[in-house]
């Protein structure tokens, strides 16, 4: 395969299955097409991987600099009538002042862009690329079975033409996006994402869904206008040549003038709105009204990911600077902002948005760290995220076609009635926080890393710590079981589509952790090594205590007359940790030889019905048990939100501050 | 060392913690007026309880419960080989957090209530252990709890306050009055026990074993304050022990508002001004 074949398969096939999908309705092509299309990513991520080493591929195709600055004036074009047909002063003004620079830099400045590279391939963007084509490809998958069974009585193949033609086209662009290193064509993909997701969060023409696009459409084109913002800055300070993500990250124009860090700072803000950081968090939230593949796909592997991505990207350019240390802090706070806000809400959809703005949160803080520690705890974080976070989106999906409902309180006892989803669910949730899973290991990482700021560290102890809570509380309710009522229940049965797009991450998160040193090894380090040559150091095989473990960490700190690791992972132990959990109830539990026990009532159980889930309550009357959850919500409602929001916009205003010190 | 010591440890620790509680209720009684049972009571007590026709009421429910003993003793292979003191406290979140789901595994008032609760100690106690590793790394170098035994000055000298906070923290951990509000020992406070509402049996038997290795597990955490000369730290560790028994018997138990604030306020603040003391 040639590199321009690759970029046929990464970028022209999800178009044209896109387009396909949207002229012929016909539900065997749209199944054949994006199965066919879900193999050919799949397949070219693993060519990519074995193809890109160290040295990053530069691919340059000046013809094409034309048509993507037309297309950039049309989506802005378009971006503006949306904002006039739905008189959103805002989107407009926004659009318009995006249309001015672009003009303005384009007429006025006239930047000769012919040798900046179109597209630079390197390590990282292997990572994000087999991020991007392998969950992104599941969730297609997912998307299939899913779109089936949604509401949509009135024209469902017209709308689903429409639905896969956005979906699939998504991944082109994401694509193009983490490949991009001209600025314009990186501006390009950048708001044709916008548009993607305006229009998803859109499908289903409720006032509710065309309202949430309008919010998303709006705080995104804050950041577009943003990245216009630096890309003057670039071109109009250093000209032309500047306007390249790759020379920008190797700083050769960084004499520290205060427009390149101005124009750095924008665009780190831009990626805080797609990357939905406070005060930008509720386009992210208002999402979630759009079918669940669409959340899954915004929240795993494109849209948010592209904010984080290029946050990481810029890390090298300004490690040092007090605009890191300011970035930092700005991740730290939005960590724990949102897991705070997480444990209050009882909408699955919102705790899962709201986990995820806390995880970009500490990505954020990672880079803003901006240690070889912790940029590839950023990495690790932005890889097991995907897949915690894929497939949990899925997972509830299925669960509210099932249960009718995306409330939390409503999933009591899921383990009984869907035992199968109750195990998805379960790897899910402990992918997200518990050892000996990858998440838990970035977390690891970036903790230990963020001991070099105090402050910092407070953030993290906290945000961690109601991390735990939320999951933890949910996975209660869902576990909430009478007795002898999974063998009561009627197992429901499964589509093959689900089966598949949901064991796929599941067994991958397990096998990725299991496998955890060979990732670091194998996809982290190569992604940071260009700019973190100190690289921490990866150990591994058998040692002390005959388990293995992985130290990612200054393996030698002279102490006394002892040479010890600043840290240690032991993947081994824990892992035997983990098996011995699984084991050691099978040997020992048998539950056929034992007796069920009913509930503790005070001893005023009564007979009724299968379960005896009846007491005599008051005056003797029948009374059923029923439980709920702990919210919070006297302490954590509105007014939180808002003080927290204005305290993030602060931190912006600083790091702004900060430049122009 | 290595075998031998895991060995060692993962046998002797529940002896040791066992005979540790036998200790505490004769103190208790003691104190009290009493007389008290003999110390290898909580030995019979278990044997008495594995003996016992077991019941449960839900398979996760026993699950997670071995869970909790398992990654108790994960825990404690972390201490005893002297690895990361942050990875530890993450195994040790996960044996609560596993106790918490097993409360939760049941659909039963009494038992949420505990596991509910349950939930709300481990947020106030965790901060302050993670704040520990971040002590540990400050005075040493590195998160590996082995460097405390190669230091001159020992950790209390730099870090009382925050020794104070761990003290605060040892109460909920050891599930002592005034935060015992999971699930509490003492009758006059609680006719339902809390979490442990659900287990009989063996289970119950489990979840004694784990609460004897969590004990020792305490123990290791306040040694760790003063690990070089050990027999200070052994000396520390035991003193807080009846410091702790002190305090249980002359408090009643709090509410869990009061809970919260008081640990967070006092525990989360104690730690970081000790913190950012130590690094300005």
């Amino acid at each position: 395969m040639t590199w321009n074949q690759f970029l046929l398969v990464a970028l022209a096939l999800p178009l044209a299955v896109a387009l396909l999908n949207y002229l012929v309705r016909s539900p065997q092509i749209r199944k054949g097409s994006i199965i066919v299309m879900a193999l050919a990513l799949i397949a070219s991520a693993v060519w990519l991987h074995t193809r890109v080493g160290d040295e990053a591929v530069v691919l340059s195709f000046p013809w094409g600099n034309l048509p993507i600055l037309v297309l950039d004036l049309a989506i802005l074009a378009y971006i503006a009538y949306v904002g006039i047909e739905r008189r959103h002063p805002y989107i407009i003004a926004l659009a318009v002042l995006q249309l001015a620079g672009l003009f303005y830099i384009e007429l006025g400045l006239r930047p000769d862009v012919s040798e900046v590279p179109s597209l630079v391939i390197d390590r990282l963007s292997v990572v994000m690329y087999l991020v991007v084509a392998v969950i992104g490809s599941i969730i297609c998958v997912y998307a299939l079975q899913y779109m089936e069974e949604h509401d949509d009585h009135a024209h469902p193949e017209e709308r689903k033409g429409r639905f896969f033609l956005w979906f699939v086209l998504f991944l082109g662009i994401m694509n193009g996006l983490i490949f991009a290193n001209n600025l314009f064509w990186l501006y390009f993909f950048w708001e044709a994402t916008t548009l993607c997701s305006f229009e998803l969060i859109g499908h289903d023409d409720t006032r509710e869904s065309r309202d949430n696009a309008l919010l998303a459409l709006f705080l995104n084109s804050i950041g577009g206008l943003a990245m216009i913002a630096a890309i003057f800055l670039l071109v109009n300070t250093f000209g032309g040549a500047a306007a390249s993500l790759f020379a920008v990250v190797n700083s050769g124009l960084a004499v520290l003038s205060t427009s390149f860090l101005a124009a750095l700072a924008f665009l780190v803000i831009g990626g805080f709105t797609k990357a939905a950081q406070l005060p930008f968090q509720n386009w992210l939230l208002g999402a979630m009204v759009a079918p669940t593949p669409v959340s899954a796909l915004l929240h795993s592997s494109t849209m948010v990911k592209a904010g984080v991505y290029l946050i990481l990207r810029l890390a090298p350019a300004y490690s040092g600077l007090p605009l890191s240390t300011a970035i930092a802090l700005f991740g730290g706070f939005t960590f724990l902002a949102a897991s705070l806000l997480a444990v209050a809400d009882d909408n699955a959809k919102r705790v899962l948005a709201y986990s995820t703005v806390a995880n970009l949160g500490l990505i954020v803080a990672c880079c803003g760290i901006n240690t070889a520690l912790a940029v590839s705890a950023a990495v690790l974080l932005i890889v097991f995220h995907a897949v915690c976070k894929a497939l949990l989106f899925m997972g509830v999906g299925v669960i509210e076609h099932n249960v009718g409902s995306r409330n939390i309180e409503n999933m009591e006892g899921l383990a009984a009635r869907m035992p199968a989803m109750m195990l998805v669910m379960s790897i899910g949730v402990f992918g997200m926080f518990l050892p000996p899973f990858g998440v838990l290991f970035a977390k690891w990482a970036a903790m230990e890393a963020s001991i070099r700021e105090p402050l910092l560290v407070a953030l993290l102890v906290a945000g961690s710590t109601l991390t735990a809570l939320f999951w933890t509380k949910w996975l209660g309710r869902m576990l909430s079981t009478l007795p002898r009522e999974e063998e009561e229940a009627r197992p429901v049965p499964m589509s093959g589509y689900y089966v598949t797009s949901l064991g796929t991450p599941a067994l991958g998160l397990v096998m990725l952790s299991l496998g955890l040193p060979a990732v670091v090894n194998g996809l982290v380090l190569p992604s940071t090594m260009t700019w973190y040559p100190s690289a921490i150091q990866g150990v591994s095989g058998l040692n002390l205590a005959a388990f293995s473990w992985a130290n990612y960490y200054n393996p030698e700190i002279v102490l006394g007359n002892a040479v010890m690791p600043e840290g240690l992972f032991p993947v081994g132990l824990l892992f035997v940790g983990l098996l011995l959990m699984l084991v050691v109830p099978m040997a020992f539990f048998a539950p056929e030889k034992e007796r069920v026990g009913d509930i503790y009532l005070s001893g005023e159980n009564l007979d009724e019905g299968p379960l005896s889930q009846y007491f005599a309550g008051a005056m003797e009357i029948p009374s059923q048990v029923s439980l709920g959850g702990y919210y919070f919500r006297g302490i954590l409602n509105d007014r939180t939100v808002l003080s927290l929001n204005i305290v993030a916009a602060a931190l912006i205003v600083m790091m702004i501050g900060v430049v122009a010190l | 060392m290595s075998w031998a010591l895991i060995g060692m440890g993962v046998l002797g620790a529940p002896l040791l913690g066992g005979l540790l509680f036998g200790i505490d209720r004769k103190v208790t009684a003691r104190l009290q007026g009493r007389k008290g049972p003999p110390i290898v009571q909580p030995f019979y007590d278990v044997i008495k309880l594995l003996a016992k026709d077991s019941t449960y009421t839900n398979r996760r429910q026993v699950f997670y419960l071995y869970s909790h003993l398992l990654w108790m003793l994960v825990a404690l292979v972390i201490l005893l080989t002297r690895q990361d003191f942050l990875v530890f406290v993450f195994a040790l979140t996960f044996s609560e957090v596993s106790l918490a789901l097993a409360g939760f595994a049941t659909k039963s008032p009494y038992s949420h209530v505990g596991s509910n609760r349950e939930m709300l100690q481990i947020l106030a106690s965790e901060p302050v252990l993670v704040f520990m590793a971040f002590a540990l790394y400050l005075a040493t170098g590195s998160f590996l709890t082995g460097g405390v035994f190669l230091i001159d000055e020992p950790l209390l000298f730099s870090y009382p306050l925050l020794f104070l906070a761990v003290l605060l923290v040892l109460t909920i951990l050891m599930r002592k009055s005034p935060f015992d509000i999971s699930s509490s020992a003492h009758a006059h406070q609680e006719l339902v026990r809390g979490i442990s509402t659900e287990f009989s049996g063996k289970y119950l038997a489990l979840l004694e074993i784990a609460h004897w290795v969590e004990l020792i597990i305490i123990l290791v955490i306040v040694f760790l304050f003063w690990a070089n000369p050990w027999w200070a730290g052994v000396l520390l560790a035991l003193g807080a022990y009846f410091l702790e028994l002190l305090i249980d018997n002359t408090y009643a138990r709090l509410k869990l508002g009061s809970m919260i604030r008081t640990t967070w306020a006092w525990g989360f603040g104690l730690s970081l001004v000790n913190i950012l003391y130590f690094t300005l």
